[in-house]
């Protein structure tokens, strides 16, 4: 106990003399943004769940072709969950003489569990949110309905036998999710009204979805229940299993958030290092002092070690404050995008705080404690004997290791730890031996005696402390790296989202159109000055068979359950490679020589094991044909454009009955166009998505606003670390300084010098950082990030330009101090 | 017309603020040292001696009073003045050597000629490398250097650009006796050949026996001048 007060005390004496404010601001760094990213991380994970789960309108749901078997409601009853009940199938509907099929869904109270239902008495306005559903005797419909039927809010409307009030627009329907080509217009009634049309009979093609919300545990618990007891026509539908279309673009922004942290902490680790080193130097003399009073070599460690423990207590509440804070306020910037009820923060940030402080201090600052416990009692005596020297490939192998853990720790993942640690090391240690053979050619030049004097000085000292100077320029070139990398990605990341989302994103989907519709609705789109996508044939169609072995015999027992075997695909023909796709194997056929063949996409290609060559054989309203596979495309499923599993050329499908199918964009305000399209082509089916871009354009701009601050940051870790390396040789330097002071020069000649001195460690770290960039970038766009590398050429610029301005800037503020020492300090100080 | 001193000072005194008030360093010191005279200030420790010698040589200046060199009034003068004006006029040789770690020898000795824009830095630092019997080590660092031998380079970078005045503090304080010995034996035989002006600090009596004159400091006050 004593011996923690005496560590306090000296503990608060460094504090004061101000010894310790690199140490202190890079663990702040280090438990804030480990904190902070920590709970941002786990509040995006919700977001995408959340999307999930309104796409199913439950956390979990059980489909199935008929009504579920009393065994398995009764599992669902007894656990604590909420429970809902809809019953979907297709169906001709009535009024005013018009006929339409429609997507009958039945609903129970309490739909939908997760996401909402929105309806207004226009239509083709956004409506409101509503807990309701229609009451008994009443349906709500969507709004091309109208038109189709042209009816309006208050008459009568019939399913089979049973006769409906129509009260509502039905605007929005979280969980409508499905085939968007077949989707017939939505007609929603109260479950307890089903039974009075009579239309469901044996036979019918009816589906059957029990929906589920509640506790994850609980949720699980029933998962697990209800696996074994599942019939071959029913399934079990949950989050995983429905990925949202964002969920592609939320998991990079969580990635890149997990990254931005873990380079932040590693930053803040060296600073840790750079900072204990020096804080160790300068305890020598009160060490030997200590060790000659009789303080043994265990306990010069104890005390210190418990120093620095104290200093992570100290740190770890006020960073974990901080981190709290900035994870509230990325809360406010996410707003609505996030659960409206989100638990409370617990413990776990707190503790996860404390453990990341541990971790940096001891895991980079041990080797320098190490030495300094091995202070020999005979410094008193003789100020010149220092310590031996601790092995370099301890220091390494400690804050390897340390690296190590942090990155397993904050990406979960073994194999990018170990490859990031890999890479980076492997390059550091090229680089380093690169630069070393480099900077002693450059400074060597720089030597001859022609250069003004300011140069040759600066290069002669750098070149004398060449293993010192390579220390500093990796240590700052890999700052400069990461900043500029963290920038990069940020950048590249935004307008990878923002050329998935353009300004003109097509709103609408038109399809059903028949052919000889098309040159008319091209024509009113035109006359309407509305820009379109190309017009895509559509043949609907089942794949049957791999290289004459049944598909589904073919494929493995995962792949089995795709969705692409189960049910009818959209084919179309083009002669075209469609803009938006990208050819990753194979050729495209020309349109004069094109044969038997067809494209696929990739992530279906390789879902089914198919690959270039294969022969497939196809069933078209039970006309069957083979192909062979020429080509696999990439197709962007996230740009709201029509995009197909498999493309023919025009020659195979040209002899099928085909609809048609175009998106295109109108502004808003222009609904009474929508309005006269539908009565100038009713049969043909629109498809309003603007809500749901709008959308994802909220939920982009929300995200990139925390990514921002995740870089903020990033850039305060980073200058940490150079205020940390410039401060490590702020003695020696002190001490030139005054003795070039006291021999004549004059203070504007001391800060060139300075300044000069820093300005070539930056370019050197300059051009460091910018070879790294290209190589770091590489590998994570290609294998992190899924985006296309390219050279960034303004960076070779940039980068050694703006290293020079930086850490010049950057060192002649922190030496300031410097140029304004007494040279007194040479008559009354001592070596 | 009378030549001036070489160094004058009159009536000089130095005052610190200390959180108990303020502390008298030195008091009303005067006294004038002719060109080509050598001069050791003694007293205790404490006694202000290095306090003084930092003021003679402009690297501070007097809460009152003046100093001149050669006549002209340095305690007036800004840093940036007095930092030229000790890179034309004066030689240092401190008890620590102070040498820059990252220079070899004869980049040490050169610098004070760099500073002033000497022509020929290297031949002239090359030729007093000699003089002081270190041209065998030209091209060492300080750190390979043994105490003796650093501060002969010392020494040769104080004479290097001649200066009027030479300013020693505790030459001798960080050697052994003999070697020790061999460098003030140096020092003043420097002295002779360049009719320098030497001013050194020191508590060891007989090398301040050595010097034409002694001025004794005591508690901040010139108690006795010989």
């Amino acid at each position: 106990m004593k011996r923690v007060l005496l560590s306090i005390r000296l503990l608060m004496r460094d504090i004061r003399s101000g010894e310790l404010n690199v140490i202190i601001a890079a663990l702040l760094v280090a438990i804030a943004t480990v904190v902070a990213i920590n709970s941002i991380t786990e509040r995006l994970e919700k977001v995408m769940s959340r999307q999930a789960t309104e796409l199913l309108g439950a956390d979990l749901v059980l489909r199935s072709s008929y009504p579920a078997q009393d065994s398995l409601l009764a599992e669902a009853k007894s656990l604590p969950l909420k429970q809902a009940e809809t019953v979907t199938f297709p169906s001709v509907v009535v009024a005013n003489n018009n006929f339409q099929l429609a997507a009958i869904k039945a609903v129970s109270e309490g739909y939908p569990l997760r996401g909402e239902l929105r309806i207004g008495q226009q239509v083709y306005g956004s409506g409101q949110k509503t807990q309701a559903v229609p009451a008994e005797g009443e349906v709500w419909l969507e709004p091309r309905l109208f038109g189709l039927l042209n009816i309006k809010l208050g008459e009568r409307l019939t399913i089979g036998d049973a006769n409906f009030k129509v009260t509502q627009v039905l605007t929005y329907e979280s969980d409508r999710s499905g085939d968007f080509y077949t989707l017939s217009p939505r007609v929603l009634l109260n479950l307890k009204s089903l039974t009075a049309t009579k239309v469901i009979q044996p036979g019918s093609r009816v589906a059957y979805f029990y929906l589920f919300s509640g506790l994850p545990e609980s949720i699980e618990q029933l998962k697990t229940r209800l696996t074994s007891k599942l019939q071959p026509s029913q399934r079990l539908l949950d989050v995983k299993a429905n990925r949202p279309a964002l969920s592609n673009a939320l998991e990079r922004a969580e990635r890149y958030l997990r990254l931005a942290g873990l380079i932040a902490l590693a930053l803040a680790g060296v600073s840790i290092a750079v900072g204990v080193q020096r804080y160790a130097q300068r305890h020598y003399d009160a060490v030997a002092i200590m060790r000659a009073v009789g303080y043994t070599q265990a306990a010069v460690l104890q005390l210190h070690m418990l120093q620095l423990v104290c200093l992570v207590c100290g740190t770890w509440l006020i960073g974990s404050i901080l981190g709290l804070a900035i994870h509230h306020g990325v809360i406010l910037i996410l707003g609505e995008l996030l659960p409206p009820s989100l638990p409370p923060v617990g413990w776990q940030p707190w503790g996860i705080g404390l453990l990341a402080g541990l971790g940096v201090m001891l895991g980079f600052a041990l080797p320098s404690l190490l030495q300094l416990k091995q202070v020999p009692p005979l410094r008193v005596l003789r100020r010149d004997l220092l310590p031996p020297s601790i092995r370099s490939q301890l220091w390494y192998g400690v804050a390897v290791l340390t690296l190590g853990l942090l990155m397993w720790w904050i990406t979960l993942d073994w194999v990018l730890a170990i490859v990031i640690l890999v890479a980076m090391l492997g390059s550091g240690l090229v680089l380093s031996m690169v630069l070393l053979a480099l900077i002693r050619l450059l400074l060597k030049r720089l030597q001859r005696e022609k250069l003004p004097l300011l140069l040759r000085f600066a290069s002669r000292r750098l070149l004398r402390h060449l293993r010192f100077v390579v220390g500093q320029v990796l240590a700052l070139g890999l700052t400069l790296m990461v900043m500029a990398l963290i920038f990069l990605l940020r950048t590249d990341l935004l307008s990878d989202w923002q050329k998935q989302l353009p300004v003109e994103t097509p709103n609408y989907f038109a399809m059903n159109i028949m052919s000889d519709q098309v040159p008319e609705l091209l024509q009113q789109l035109t006359q309407g000055n509305v820009s379109r996508s190309a017009v895509y044939p559509i043949i609907r169609g089942r794949l049957q068979e791999l290289n004459q072995v049944p598909i589904k015999q073919a494929v493995t027992k995962e792949a089995q359950d795709n969705n692409a075997l189960r049910r009818e695909l959209n084919f179309t023909w083009s002669d075209e490679l469609p803009a938006d796709n990208k050819l990753v194997a194979g050729q495209w056929w020309t349109k004069e020589v094109s044969s038997e063949e067809v494209s696929i996409e990739s992530q279906l290609a390789k879902k089914l094991g198919i690959k270039l060559g294969d022969q497939l054989l196809f069933n078209i309203t039970g006309q069957t044909f083979t192909v062979k596979v020429t080509s696999i495309r990439e197709v962007n499923w996230e740009s709201f454009k029509p995009n197909f599993y498999f493309i023919f050329p025009k020659k195979v499908l040209d002899e099928y009955a085909a609809t048609n199918l175009l998106s295109f964009y109108l502004p808003p305000g222009q609904e009474h166009f929508i309005i006269d399209l539908i009565k100038q082509f009713p049969s043909v089916t629109l498809l309003d998505i603007d809500l749901v871009i709008r959308q994802v354009r909220q939920i982009l701009t929300q995200v990139t606003l925390a990514i921002e601050c995740v870089l903020g940051f990033v850039l305060a870790a980073a200058l940490a670390v150079l205020a940390a390396a410039i401060a490590s040789s702020r003695d020696e330097r002190l001490q030139e300084a005054v003795i070039l002071r006291a021999l004549g020069a004059e203070t504007a000649r001391i800060r060139r010098t300075i300044i000069t001195e820093f300005a070539l460690l930056g370019a050197l770290a300059g051009t460091l950082a910018v070879v790294g960039l290209e190589l770091t970038t590489w590998f994570l766009y290609e294998q992190v990030f899924n985006l296309d590398f390219s050279f960034h050429l303004l960076y070779w610029f940039v980068l050694p330009i703006s290293g020079t301005c930086l850490i010049g800037a950057i060192g002649w503020l922190t030496t300031r101090q410097v140029t304004i020492a007494s040279p007194m300090k040479l008559l009354t100080n001592s070596p | 017309m009378s030549i001036p001193s070489a160094v004058a000072a009159k009536n000089i005194g130095k005052h610190v603020t200390t959180p108990d008030g303020v502390l008298t360093i030195l008091e009303g010191i005067s006294f004038e040292i002719k060109q080509g005279e050598s001069v050791a200030v003694v007293g205790a420790s404490g006694s202000g001696k290095s306090t003084l010698l930092g003021l003679l040589a402009g690297l501070d200046t007097p809460s009152q009073g003046d100093v001149m060199l050669n006549g002209e009034v340095i305690s007036s003068l800004g840093e940036d003045e007095r930092a030229k004006l000790r890179g034309e006029k004066v030689g240092f040789v401190f008890q620590s050597f102070h040498l820059i770690p990252a220079l070899t020898a004869l980049e040490n000795v050169m610098l004070p000629l760099e500073l002033a824009g000497h022509p020929a830095p290297e031949t002239e630092a090359k030729s007093l490398m000699v003089r002081v019997g270190l041209d065998h080590r030209l091209q060492h660092y300080p750190k390979q250097l043994s105490g003796g031998e650093q501060q002969r380079v010392a020494i040769a970078r104080a004479f290097v650009n001649r200066p009027p005045i030479l300013f020693a503090d505790e030459p001798t304080g960080n050697l052994d006796t003999h070697t020790g010995e061999r460098i003030i034996e140096l020092l003043f035989q420097l002295n002779e050949e360049e009719n320098t002006t030497l001013i050194l600090v020191t508590h060891d009596m007989q090398l301040a026996s050595a010097c034409q004159r002694q001025l004794h400091i005591d508690a901040g006050q010139l108690v006795a001048a010989s």
